[in-house]
């Protein structure tokens, strides 16, 4: 099992199941890879398409997400972080976490 | 720190837990299990399309059907204390048992044995020597 020990006590991004884009600093995680995210935000970023609508940061605090809905967590760059523009940034659909058969 | 951890410092705080469906739950922490089943107190329902509430003095949540939780900022500082403060609690623990097989050299093996609950009778006059020990030490 790969681990998420080296990505304690440092910024992440998260992805879960339901397509949310979540972004905290990794407190703790468990074997079922709940996780711990500290002065956690949610992005909300729109596609080329939604002209007329602005990304969002909402500010959500401590959270625990159940691991059955992360579908990926990322250690985040802080050198290439401070140079993204989210109010900006363009972003497609994520596709969906169940795979057809 | 587990995540359950944070959760047990969590206990009679008020939460937001959204389930997989995208209900959400506001209410008081009562209690929690290992595998997150959730009792709240004094609770307010919201449905899916967050249009319909519901107030509810009592539920139990099946920890399997949570997306989420949402819980209070301080209770991060309060469970990094608690944390530390069984810590130093342990590591108490530890020096005296290590002072004392370090007095009685050979005998530590006997120590540990007379620690176990079932042999620990048949070995009185070995558990009388350790205390023994640990008075010559206290009175070094």
């Amino acid at each position: 099992m790969s681990d998420l020990k080296e990505f304690m006590g440092k910024k992440v991004h998260v992805i879960t199941a339901d397509a949310r884009f979540f972004e905290g600093v990794l407190q703790g995680y468990d074997n079922s890879t709940n996780i711990i995210l500290q002065d956690c935000i949610e992005r909300i970023l729109y596609s080329e398409e939604d002209v007329d609508e602005e990304n969002q940061e909402i500010p959500l605090g401590l959270y625990i997400i159940r691991g059955g809905e992360v579908a990926c967590v990322g250690e985040i760059d802080p050198a290439k972080y401070a140079t993204i523009d989210w109010s900006t940034l363009k972003a497609s659909t994520l596709k969906t976490t169940k795979n057809p058969l | 720190m587990l995540p359950l951890y944070l959760l047990t410092a969590a206990k009679n705080k008020p939460v937001l837990i959204e389930l997989k469906t995208g209900e959400t739950y506001q209410g008081d922490l009562v209690n929690l299990d290992p595998w997150m089943n959730l009792t709240l107190s004094n609770v307010i329902h919201t449905n899916t399309g967050a249009d319909e509430f519901s107030k509810e003095t009592e539920v139990y949540i099946r920890g399997m059907h949570i997306k989420y939780l949402r819980i209070p900022d301080e209770i991060m500082d309060y469970a990094k204390e608690q944390n530390l403060l069984n810590m130093e609690q342990r590591n108490k623990n530890v020096k005296r048992r290590g002072g004392d097989r370090n007095q009685s050299g050979g005998g530590g093996r006997d120590h540990r044995r007379g620690g176990r609950g079932g042999n620990r009778r048949f070995q009185g006059d070995r558990h009388y020597n350790n205390n023994h020990h640990y008075q010559q030490r206290d009175n070094e």
